[in-house]
């Protein structure tokens, strides 16, 4: 069966062809271009695994990962080069970065393709972004900075490129938005960007760019693979042509983490526990419905309301009947944003999945 | 030692590479094995060894063993019991220990060909090519007859990217070995393997006929000439050779060394002709699948390849029922069930799409296929595009041009790849006369932009009138569908912007969208009024151009991420006389466009039998063939 499979993946690699095709390859759909390009080894999250339902941190070992390509094993003094349209640009290594007056920020990282298990929470330490900025000396005509990943490869090309990301200047000058060196306490470890990493809080994890080697001030917006080619949100308009944004902000989103989706419970009294995050903005409200959306009830929010870091929420719910139920949840945040209830059938991308949280679980 | 190489098409006859003492169980070292001079001979210790030989000639293994131990005790400087001691690890399969009884006896004596030789093929499986080669030409030097240290040599060679320094040994071990010997035929194969492989043609087909005149009914021979062929990218002669094996196997004829059934081979021969755009003939070849005796895999996937190929054929009524099929033989592969939505929906049943995306979404709702599916069914609900069928007949009357980074001329038009491996271009068309179903095209005027051959590329953008009707925009994007039915295709950035095409004089052609692009063009043409550099090109609106000067080339579309200057690079014209017929009936010579760095067999075809015109030479493909010409086709 070997040689047919081979052969099935000769027919896809064809069918996706096109790419030397004289004005052909302008309109060309590729797949590639609506979904993270990925090395093979990294071509699905790693999910959180939330051995502690109530707990507000998640533990390095449990937290999840999500790359573009191999990790790159970088030496404690791996220096980070600050560079672009600055006066003085220069390098600095963690050892130095240390030495800086520090910043914590409790951050909750969601992946910008998650479903259900890309999204985190950390206590990370580091140094403003706008700190190394200053320090370099902006260029007035500054508009963007570019992030830049020591993680690198081939694409849709023979040339390697690094995983990079930009974010505008105000958002890299915000003081939450940091150079981190410790992760809940303790060195980061390597896969999750040891020795610095990026933290761009409330906005999806692909900004908060890990093994942190560049930082670069644009006078424009980045053209690179991974600011045009993906992580682009687009949906299609009702004759033709689509709306397109880039995806950023960290959308309002709740799950249920307890129970699983599948399990069983004893009839009586049982706590629905979850989480739900509203990127930079707060949670207003988190819904609980047990009776397929018919009625929706509020659920207890446990922890201090705040940007950027999720909220963790109970529900004691009194399952008197046996069968299966269904259970979603949906979260509003205090711009009154609301979840939607499914998802948007005209996006053909695969980011900002916030639609409701639908678990189901059997009473017996 | 790094790997260099995968023996790719060498690969079968590396068997033969294996120390024949570790499987054949016979003891091929006897005559080479014997005490050199440089070894003082010891009665006692020979009577050993003898003793060993023939209980391993009798399979008595542990006791040839004790008795090499035996002689080993009364010499411990014994490079033959060593030597036997390592025959005897490879039958029991201890590698690591006929090694180093191997390197022993090699250090006590290294006149012994035959160790030398069995490591060289211990290196060989350990692929590490160079200490092979230094072993197999160490035997070689010390007068190996049977050839065998030359065709291992040869192979080591090959192995580490050295196939031309190989060819000699291959000749020698041909020549040092009986014809109607087992090992002259896989020799022989090897060496037009090689030829082939370093393009020496007219060695390689004289001993491919030489191969076809020793096994003219062998079926397994056809199958590896056809694979040899298709790595070779010699695709016509992989097609006839794998016809013909499987036409061998119809009749009857077997082979030990094949291990396909008639359908796989008419199966992957399909898929070949499918690769090659050769779309009919890969059903025509899958008429011929055993579709009782198949596995059900294998006949989804024979399935799949004719309901693509009729996809692609433009016959979707006919895809979209090989496809249901293919669903039903394997539904655990959700590719299936989307290609056959997607052809639901070419085909004009959207209801029946949309239960087949359905069905995957409930089973497969993260893969990535399914928002693009649901959104193009979603979007086809629409009254405004319910109403034009992606069947409609439709016609272009017309001219264009593109301006691109290029070259003069261009690569990628004759099958290459861009001069500088990217093509930032913008073509602008403008239609006298044309029709998509019932919706008029006559004075639609358009102009894309683009830079997706490139690294990656960037978006790319889609400019029309302000006047443009909805329908005009729904007609353009079904044509540009039919250009490639296969996947969905999509204006996703669509610009309604002031576009004219201006015309200041007879061939001048100016083009100036504010503060997006500016495009200036002049047709080169001779004191006749024909074009001075006229050529079959590969287009999707016609398939001939004509290079014209680039006098004008800028982009500066900040809100696309759109921005260069190509002034003075490539530009080219075509006039444009399209019909929906020239797709369906797959006339086009981008219909075929393959990469190849050259027009194909296909394309070749068509230029003849339409008469195109052609130049004296065409570049160089940076990713392809040399310097060619098709001049006189």
């Amino acid at each position: 069966m070997n040689s047919k499979r081979r052969a099935h993946e000769h027919l896809r690699s064809f069918t996706r062809r096109g790419v030397f095709a004289p004005f052909v390859a302008p309109f060309l759909w590729s797949r590639s271009r609506f979904v993270p390009p990925v090395a093979p080894q990294n071509a699905a999250i790693i999910p959180t695994r939330f051995s502690t339902p109530q707990a507000l941190l998640t533990p390095a070992d449990e937290y999840f990962v999500r790359n573009h390509f191999d990790v790159p094993k970088l030496p404690a003094s791996s220096a980070l080069r600050v560079s672009g349209l600055v006066h003085s640009p220069f390098a600095i290594s963690p050892a130095d970065l240390g030495h800086l007056p520090a910043h914590s920020v409790t951050v909750t990282t969601e992946c910008a393709g998650n479903a259900v298990g890309g999204v985190s929470t950390a206590d990370w330490e580091g140094v403003p972004l706008a700190v190394l900025l200053k320090r370099a000396g902006l260029d007035s005509k500054v508009k963007f900075i570019r992030l830049v990943g020591a993680d690198r490869g081939n694409l849709e090309s023979e040339i390697s490129i690094p995983f990079a990301r930009s974010i505008p200047l105000e958002k890299a000058l915000h003081p939450d938005t940091i150079v981190a060196f410790r992760m809940n306490g303790a060195a980061i470890s390597t896969e999750h960007g040891y020795p610095m990493r990026a933290i761009v809080p409330g906005w999806y994890g692909m900004d908060s760019v890990k093994w942190l080697v560049g930082i670069e001030a644009l006078d424009h917006a980045d053209t690179g693979y991974f600011m045009t080619h993906v992580y682009i949100a687009t949906r299609l308009q009702t004759v033709v042509g689509s709306d397109q944004w880039p995806v950023r902000q960290m959308r309002v989103k709740s799950l249920v983490i307890d129970p699983r989706d599948g399990a069983s419970v004893a009839p009586g009294l049982v706590t629905i526990r979850g989480v739900a995050w509203a990127g930079e903005n707060r949670i207003a409200q988190v819904e609980l419905t047990t009776d397929g959306g018919k009625s929706w009830t509020p659920v207890i929010l446990s922890n201090d309301i705040r940007p950027y870091t999720w909220v963790l929420w109970s529900y004691p719910w009194e399952a008197r009947a046996r069968g299966v139920f269904t259970l979603s949840v949906r979260a509003t945040d205090d711009r009154g944003n609301v979840q939607p209830p499914a998802r948007d059938n005209l996006r053909i991308d695969n980011y900002e999945l916030n639609w409701y949280h639908t678990i189901h679980c059997e009473v017996r | 030692m790094p790997i260099t190489r995968p023996l790719g098409a060498f690969a079968f006859v590396v068997l033969l590479l294996v120390p024949q003492s570790s499987h054949t169980g016979q003891v091929p070292f006897a005559a080479a094995a014997q005490t050199s001079s440089s070894q003082h001979s010891d009665p006692a210790v020979d009577a050993a060894l003898h003793d060993a030989e023939q209980d391993l000639r009798a399979g008595r293994v542990y006791a040839a063993l004790a008795k090499c131990q035996d002689a080993l005790k009364l010499n411990p400087a014994s490079a033959r019991a060593y030597y036997l001691t390592a025959v005897i690890k490879l039958q029991q399969g201890e590698q690591d220990e006929a090694k180093k009884n191997l390197l022993q006896s090699i250090k006590l004596d290294p006149s012994l060909a035959a160790a030398h030789l069995d490591l060289a093929k211990l290196y060989f499986q350990s692929k590490q090519w160079r200490d092979a080669e230094t072993e197999f030409h160490a035997a070689q030097k010390l007068g190996d007859a049977t050839g065998n240290a030359e065709y291992g040599l040869g192979l080591a060679l090959v192995a580490d990217s050295r196939t031309a320094e190989a060819i000699p040994h291959f000749t020698a071990a041909v020549q040092l070995i009986p014809k109607d010997s087992e090992g002259f035929f896989s020799r022989l194969f090897t060496l037009m393997a090689a030829e082939f492989e370093v393009k020496q043609v007219t060695s390689a087909r004289r001993h491919l006929a030489e191969l076809e005149k020793l096994a003219p009914r062998n079926p397994a021979l056809y199958y590896q000439l056809g694979s040899l062929f298709k790595q070779q990218h010699l695709l016509d002669d992989a097609d006839a050779m794998l016809d013909r094996s499987a036409g061998l196997l119809a009749d009857g004829e077997s082979s030990p060394m094949l291990p396909h059934s008639l359908s796989d081979i008419r199966l992957e021969i399909a898929h070949l002709r499918f690769d090659r755009h050769d779309y009919l003939g890969a059903v025509q070849s899958l008429d011929k699948f055993d579709w009782a005796a198949a596995e059900p895999q294998a006949k989804a996937f024979a399935r799949e390849v004719e309901g693509e190929s009729l996809l692609a054929a433009g016959k979707a009524q006919q895809a979209q029922e090989r496809l249901r099929q293919a669903v039903a033989l394997d539904p655990s592969n959700p590719e299936l069930f989307f290609r056959c939505a997607w052809a639901l929906l070419m085909a004009g049943d959207l209801a029946e799409a949309a239960k087949m995306a359905s069905s995957a979404s409930n089973r497969w709702p993260q893969d990535p296929e399914v928002p693009l599916l649901f959104a193009v069914l979603e979007r086809e609900r629409m009254p405004k595009r319910a109403h034009l069928p992606y069947t409609a007949d439709w016609h272009l009357k017309g001219e264009g041009l593109v301006c691109c980074p290029c070259n003069v001329p261009c690569p990628c038009r004759s099958n290459g790849h861009p001069t500088h491996r990217h093509c930032e271009n913008t073509g602008v068309f403008r239609i006298a006369q044309g029709h998509y179903g019932g919706v008029p095209l006559d004075g639609f005027t358009f102009a894309s932009v683009d830079a997706a051959m490139g690294e990656g590329g960037l978006p790319s953008a889609l400019y029309v009138n302000a006047s443009a009707s909805d329908e005009q925009l729904i007609a353009l994007e079904r044509i540009f569908q039919s250009f490639d039915p296969m996947r969905p295709f999509l204006f996703l950035d669509v610009k309604r912007v002031p576009l004219a095409l201006a015309r200041p004089d007879a061939n001048t052609f100016e083009v100036h969208v504010s503060g997006m692009f500016e495009i200036k063009i002049r047709r080169d043409l001779d004191d006749t009024g024909k074009p001075q550099l006229e050529t079959a090109a590969l287009d999707n609106f016609s398939n001939r151009i004509e290079y014209a000067r680039n006098l004008l080339y800028k982009v500066w579309d900040a809100e696309g991420a759109l921005r260069w200057d190509y002034s003075g690079r490539q530009a080219n014209f075509r006039t444009i006389d399209l019909d929906a017929r020239d797709y369906r009936e797959r006339t086009m010579l981008a219909q075929f466009t393959d990469g190849a760095g050259f027009f194909n067999a296909k394309q070749l075809d068509l230029i003849k039998s339409q008469k195109l015109p052609t130049l004296a030479s065409y570049p160089k493909d940076n990713g392809g063939p040399t310097h060619r010409s098709c001049a006189g086709q």
